[in-house]
């Protein structure tokens, strides 16, 4: 089934939640969350959730995958076309695919 | 459909699975190999840094910044599949938002309005490695490029992060921010297209495998009452 227009016409910013080195600086509108570790975890999963489901300007949601792994559950849980939710690595982080939603799916759909 | 319709389609969607799985693979260590590049930049520009004590960061942040990539979402047509790029602010979208017709027409004045920097001198560190002098190279030859094409119109500085540095950057710097725009041009949008296509796979092979469930449940039952 083809995707409305709706779902995606407005969608032209990318959000971050990172720590320090990877988060960008924001435009008029916050899009970006710096993490670090006297960060709560209900103040990343308030930002992914503004990101995701509130705001409708934004279209890419870039998260480190060490601060996903704090909210797992909201991350896995997520399955919306937009905006598009990608895990990225950190400086400190390598990118581990183990932890990645996205490997989670695959194992899962081939019956892991 | 019958049934060996329906594993035949089940496998033909397995295998453009297997082929977005294997672009998402490979576009997350595109993003894993340019964001290394990146922030062994960053950490050399840091310790080259003029005075030693500068460190490249939050500090140096421009307060009116705004965005230097735009994403634009198109579509084949009105069955097509969706992709998502990234355009950078002086670019065309495919799929033009109402609001960029106001920040095309700004464009001009605010270009001008801003002065040329004065050509920096390039800093005569020496390269220890040649992957390094590689990256440098890469990162002079598409800075040069990138005067040629936009010699007559300049970014403003909000939108221009590495001006908001100085003047006098660092090349280190420049190979930097380099990785972290061919991170996010190559390899997230590639890897975030990959995970959209996989989607659409999924529900699909969910689907298909309900259908041949069910189709398995009637022949299962045509042969037995065949039987009795």
């Amino acid at each position: 089934m083809a995707l409305p227009q709706s779902a995606y016409k407005d969608r032209e910013f990318l959000a971050v939640i990172g720590d320090e080195h990877v988060t960008d600086p924001p435009d008029s509108q916050k899009n970006y969350l710096v993490v670090d570790s006297k960060t709560e975890t209900s103040t990343i999963e308030g930002a992914f959730e503004s990101f995701t489901r509130e705001r409708k300007d934004i279209a890419i949601v870039l998260i480190n995958q060490h601060i996903a792994e704090k909210i797992r559950a909201k991350v896995d849980q997520y399955n919306e076309a937009f905006p598009a939710l990608l895990e990225i690595p950190s400086k400190d982080h390598p990118y581990d695919p183990e932890k990645d939603s996205v490997m989670k799916r695959v194992r899962k759909l081939f019956g892991e | 459909m019958s049934l060996s319709d329906l594993h035949d389609r089940l496998d033909d969607i397995w295998a453009s699975y297997l082929e977005h799985l294997d672009n998402y693979t490979k576009a997350q260590k595109l993003l894993q190999k340019h964001m290394i590049a990146g922030f062994l930049s960053l950490a050399r520009a840091n310790f080259n840094s003029r005075d030693g004590v500068t460190r490249y960061g939050k500090d140096f942040y421009h307060e009116r910044a705004v965005a230097s990539r735009r994403a634009a979402v198109w579509t084949d047509g009105p069955n097509g599949k969706v992709e998502v790029e990234l355009v950078s602010w002086r670019e065309e979208p495919k799929d033009e938002p109402a609001s960029k017709d106001e920040d095309q027409k700004d464009d001009p004045t605010e270009a001008k309005q801003q002065p040329s920097p004065p050509a920096t001198p390039e800093p005569t560190t020496k390269q220890s490695d040649d992957t390094d002098a590689d990256t440098s190279h890469e990162s002079d030859g598409k800075a040069s490029a990138n005067k040629s094409s936009t010699s007559t119109t300049k970014l403003p500085l909000a939108s221009d992060p590495l001006r908001w540095f100085g003047i006098l950057i660092p090349r280190e710097l420049r190979s930097a921010h380099t990785s972290f725009c061919a991170a996010l041009d190559e390899a997230a949008v590639g890897a975030i297209n990959a995970t959209r296509s996989m989607r659409k796979c999924e529900v699909e092979v969910r689907k298909l495998r309900k259908d041949i469930k069910r189709a398995e449940k009637v022949a299962n039952s045509g042969k037995e009452e065949a039987r009795s």
